[in-house]
């Protein structure tokens, strides 16, 4: 059994767009405390690590342990539907295998429903890297450096020493790059236990700062030389994280 | 190898059956019947009835071959993600690319063969490179030339030719090299030679020629020596890995 009301649909939007760019069906497993999702995109490139508490809800219940699988997108296009202004609730019915979307204003009672997908394969196991380095900055900064990169490259550099993050591409229509000294008012903390660097395609990073730029404002970076990036995105409540895999040689 | 299931001739439903039942998506399958198949995405396409043959393999890639010709008529890449049904009679085979937000669908009216088949291959490719790929892995990482050596040009032409690779020494001192797939014969070190005397003509400076080979062949190798030339010993394989080296690591690398 699971059921959970929210006031706003916009954060919950926004974050199963932020999924959504690493996975078009996912299954989110939920429990009493939390809605939880760690998938991994089709071609094993990319993942994410998902994670809601009960209290980003404004009523949230849940029976034992409940796995909803569903197609990202199909469900974007009915929360695009719920208007500013309307109570949306969500439920489970199990019996009939599918998601019910109630939105309620005044005595106005409007009701989508979605079927469940059959489960998914199961759930990527979560990566276990040691990151030698790591910076936490502003999004937007991030990514207006990763949208500068896209105009020269398919591919971006990312490289984070004690004393600066740096962004940088080149190709044939010339060469990019973003420096944040230590101080820079955007770049909020740097460690380096080794200077580290790693290279990554631009269309995925791009696809994840963007949509993730919409629920945060802070992102803590952690590299290590050619190995995957990973990217937590700070939210008011819960946990968006990204993990990329490099490119190496190019 | 692991055969998991072979059918002839199967009832639609049977078909659907255990292409559902596939104990994983490691497996590979194999569909012979007669379908059409339409695709949307980039363009859009449809392709006619006609007997076919249908690769689904254990990345996510499908395939959909005619009984002629060496490439597939319609396929989408790896990654991609399968669903099927039967409806009004018929098998619907949906391979769905999130990527490039495109969809294939082969629609079966009757099959012939459906094989669902536990197939392990992890044996290496060896990519036996070819001159082209040799120069590319030298441009690549020109350190498997010599530390610090730096490329400047590609197929330059010179009085005589066109040399393969023209570039800088650590010391800054131009150096040709000649690339060849085979053991370099007395031909090639004379090519090299006349490459060499014709840019130290040109520059009037000290110019190096170095041929990268996998060996040298009989009676080149005093000839290479006294014609002041030198040899570097460089395997097509070892520059076909490089090449290949230069792509997207997966994350599942990093799971293990």
């Amino acid at each position: 059994m699971f059921e959970a009301e929210l006031s706003n649909v916009e954060p919950l939007r926004n974050l199963i767009k932020a999924i959504s760019v690493v996975v078009e069906e996912g299954s989110f497993r939920i429990d009493e405390e939390h809605i939880r999702l760690l998938a991994m995109d089709p071609s094993h490139v990319a993942m994410v690590d998902f994670e809601l508490p009960k209290e980003f809800f404004d009523r949230y219940s849940a029976n034992g342990d409940v796995r909803l699988s569903i197609n990202m997108r199909e469900l974007l296009k009915f929360l695009d539907r719920v208007d500013r202004g309307e109570q949306l609730r969500i439920k489970l019915d199990e019996e009939q295998s599918r998601v019910v979307l109630e939105c309620r204003r005044g005595g106005h009672i409007r009701t989508f429903t979605m079927p469940l997908l059959e489960p998914m394969e199961e759930e990527a196991p979560s990566p276990k890297i040691f990151f030698k380095a790591s910076a936490r900055a502003l999004t937007q900064s991030i990514r207006r450096a990763i949208r500068d990169a896209a105009l020269v490259s398919e591919h971006v550099r990312i490289e984070i020493s004690a004393k600066e993050l740096r962004i940088q591409a080149s190709g044939e229509a010339g060469s990019v790059s973003s420096v944040w000294e230590m101080g820079a008012d955007d770049l909020l903390e740097i460690k380096a236990q080794e200077d580290s660097r790693a290279t990554f395609t631009i269309s995925y990073l791009q696809d994840m700062v963007n949509a993730a730029a919409m629920s945060s404002e802070v992102t803590n970076i952690e590299l290590s030389t050619d190995m995957p990036i990973k990217m937590s995105f700070e939210l008011p409540q819960g946990k968006l994280v990204y993990y990329l895999a490099p490119c190496i040689g190019v | 190898m692991e055969g998991r299931l072979v059918l002839e001739n199967p009832p639609l439903e049977e078909a659907l059956e255990a292409l559902r039942l596939r104990r994983s998506r490691e497996d590979t399958v194999l569909i012979v019947g007669e379908c059409s198949v339409k695709y949307d995405g980039r363009a859009s396409s449809t392709l006619e009835p006609g007997d076919r043959i249908v690769l689904i393999k254990s990345d996510g890639s499908l395939q959909v071959h005619r009984p002629f010709e060496l490439s597939p008529v319609n396929w989408q890449p790896s990654g991609s993600v399968l669903r099927v049904r039967v409806q009004d009679g018929l098998l619907f085979v949906r391979a769905y690319n999130p990527r490039g937000r495109e969809s294939l669908e082969v629609v079966f009216s009757k099959l012939v063969l459906l094989a669902v088949l536990g197939l392990r291959d992890t044996g290496s490719f060896f990519l036996h490179a070819s001159e082209e790929d040799m120069r590319s892995a030298i441009l690549r990482q020109p350190s498997i030339l010599e530390e610090g050596f730096k490329p400047i040009a590609v197929e330059r032409q010179v009085e005589p030719g066109f040399v393969d690779i023209l570039g800088l020494d650590g010391k800054g001192i131009l150096t040709v090299v000649e690339v060849k797939r085979n053991d370099a014969s007395r031909d090639a070190v004379l090519q090299l030679k006349r490459y060499v005397d014709s840019l130290r003509m040109e520059t009037g400076k000290e110019v190096r020629g170095i041929i990268a080979a996998p060996g040298l062949a009989r009676g080149a190798q005093s000839m290479l020596t006294s014609l002041g030339l030198e040899f570097k010993a460089l395997s097509p394989q070892r520059c076909g890995e490089i090449i290949k080296r230069g792509k997207e690591r997966k994350m599942t690398d990093f799971l293990r």
